[in-house]
């Protein structure tokens, strides 16, 4: 209790910080806040312009010698960007990249990025295309469709990478899809508050459904962090199902046996790269699954994507921050599957909602 | 879509071609704010990846670094030296050490970029651990003491726009580096690492090697600490 309270003070802190709304505050934490402010706009020191032109030109010259253009992955599109005559093509790209996620230009560009993946020079501008198109959706239901649609495409990258040896950016898309699902089926869940249109908790277990097969199927040589955020996004996509079907116990939950498969993997292969775990990454990746709140009538609460879970006690335990072990993420995966003794599990609920035995 | 390697490879076959700096890409350098938590400040970071575009264009560059464009780290570089040099500056209380180990730093992460992964990485974070792990080698090196050379440090409080300004601001640099050394090392560097150099709690977490929410904690300790130690007229 105390360090909850702890973290909440420290979490009201920050968030006023970066809000400069000191309104809700107490006398004690505003001080602070006023300190911190105080503090920031106190360190102004700079390097002189001499210092910092001299280091680039210095940096520069040794760039010359030191960076190595790195050849691609094989393309599976080639294209050939061509560059208008004495302008240096790289310097273009640099150019262009920067632009076009504030101003979307280049329309071959852009549909030239929409097969990118993770480490192509092209990526960046789809995810900047993504962010603009994002925005275009209203309304929630629009809004969680398109980012479930994102989240199938980190999917499908990461399994590219996948099968094209890239395990090294495995994880990040990994993340990336949890964090897209996460926000795409909350959204899906307010809508369904609001309007109790069964299509978007259908919406929400298709897609669990879809990725429980796809995350099954990728590979058991995974590096350890990759096999971490499998586990994390597994888990995931289990508290989906589970929020799905307590909040419509008529409609038809998602099949995610195929879930169970890649988490027993996934286990074998942690345990077996246990003394590695050392250096997890922040808990801003890994476990950060937010699960929409809901009150005494079942109504979806939309929350902040980054604010921490709050569930109700029949759903999956919230994931460790920074486990030590994958176990530690499993254990609650299966308990919110199967039961344990502080939950009742997915499998059960979904019986009894068949059953007719609870509403 | 991938790009031609040919369209990549025109001119020198080991490197790709440097231009001449841009200068007016260093004077630019500080078009956006730099300071944390100023009124048209966003700390970075605080957007969620895919919708910060200055995220994506840290990472765009970030990967073109990594494939070869000397250009491309010319502009990490004007993006991250501020608070690189800030983050040292308050950390060895001299300008020109401080000038010393930031130069360190980027010659540092320059040639170490082709291997840098983002696997749960932050670049700014990962040049910031470059620094911090610079300045401990220097300390463990030199009998060096925390010295303020009067020729670089400016005395007294910054220039204040404002009376209301100068009431509610400004300490000295050197009183600000002493506060802040006098703390325990974890607080030290959370409190360098989020209001002099404006890391979010996402990268000051990478960079220590902590959780987000543990960074939290720390930064309200350590303000804490500092508030208490600080004249009653700063604060």
């Amino acid at each position: 209790m105390i360090r909850r309270a702890v973290l909440h003070d420290a979490t009201s802190f920050d968030d006023a910080l970066t809000s400069g709304d000191l309104s809700h505050l107490n006398d004690d934490t505003a001080d602070l806040v006023r300190t911190a402010q105080a503090l920031t706009r106190s360190a102004m020191a700079e390097p002189s312009l001499e210092f910092r032109a001299g280091l680039r030109d210095t940096l520069m010259a040794e760039a010359a010698d030191v960076l190595v253009a790195q050849p691609h992955a094989a393309p599976t599109e080639p294209t050939t960007i061509t560059a208008e005559p004495g302008r240096p093509v790289r310097r273009r790209l640099v150019g262009l990249t920067a632009a076009l996620v504030t101003a979307v230009g280049s329309v071959g560009m852009i549909s030239s990025s929409a097969t990118a993946v993770p480490g192509d020079v092209l990526y960046p501008i789809k995810q900047g295309v993504e962010s603009v198109q994002l925005t275009l959706h209203r309304g929630d239901t629009a809004r969680g469709e398109f980012q479930l649609d994102q989240a199938r495409e980190r999917l499908a990258e990461a399994s590219w990478l996948d099968a094209h040896d890239q395990d090294d950016r495995v994880a990040e898309v990994l993340e990336t899809f949890t964090s897209q699902a996460s926000a795409g089926s909350s959204d899906l869940f307010a809508a369904y508050g609001v309007e109790r249109d069964t299509q978007s908790i259908d919406t929400v277990n298709d897609f669990a459904a879809g990725a429980a097969v796809m995350l099954g199927t990728m590979s058991d040589d995974l590096p350890a962090d990759a096999q971490a955020a499998l586990a994390s996004a597994a888990d995931a996509i289990t508290g989906l199902a589970s929020q799905a079907s307590v909040l419509c116990t008529a409609c038809s939950p998602a099949e995610l046996s195929s879930l169970i498969a890649a988490v027993d993997a996934a286990v074998k292969n942690s345990d077996a790269a246990t003394s590695t775990s050392e250096g997890s990454a922040p808990d801003s990746t890994p476990g950060s699954v937010t699960v929409p709140k809901t009150d005494s009538n079942g109504s979806p609460a939309k929350q902040p994507a980054k604010q921490p879970a709050k569930q109700p006690a029949k759903t999956p335990a919230t994931p460790v921050p920074t486990p030590t072990s994958l176990k530690e993420l499993t254990d609650p995966l299966i308990g919110g599957l199967l039961g344990d003794e502080n939950q009742e599990g997915l499998v059960p609920s979904v019986l009894d909602g068949l059953l007719g035995g609870k509403n | 879509m991938r790009v031609d390697s040919s369209a990549l490879s025109a001119g020198d076959a080991s490197a790709l071609p440097c231009p001449d700096s841009d200068k007016s890409a260093v004077a630019q350098a500080d078009d956006e704010p730099t300071n944390a938590f100023s009124a048209d400040y966003r700390p970075p970071g605080s957007g969620q990846h895919g919708h910060d575009p200055e995220a994506i264009r840290l990472r765009a560059l970030v990967d073109l670094a990594k494939e070869g464009d000397c250009e491309a780290f010319g502009q990490l570089y004007d993006h991250y030296i501020t608070g690189i040099f800030r983050f040292i500056y308050y950390r060895v209380g001299s300008k020109q050490l401080a000038e010393d180990l930031a130069s360190e730093t980027f010659v540092r992460g320059l040639r170490s970029i082709q291997r840098f992964s983002w696997q749960g990485k932050d670049f700014g974070a990962w040049l910031t651990t470059i620094a911090r792990n610079l300045i401990t080698d220097h300390f463990k090196s030199s009998r060096s003491r925390l010295e303020f050379t009067t020729d670089t440090i400016p005395e007294g409080r910054t220039a204040a726009d404002s009376p209301e300004v100068e009431v509610l601001t400004l300490m000295s640099n050197e009183m600000l580096s002493e506060a802040v050394n006098a703390l325990p090392p974890e607080q030290r560097d959370c409190i360098l690492m989020r209001f002099m150099q404006g890391l979010s709690i996402a990268q000051t977490a990478a960079a220590i090697g902590r959780s987000e929410g543990a960074i939290k904690q720390l930064q309200l300790r350590a303000v804490r600490s500092l508030a208490s130690s600080m004249p009653p007229d700063i604060r």
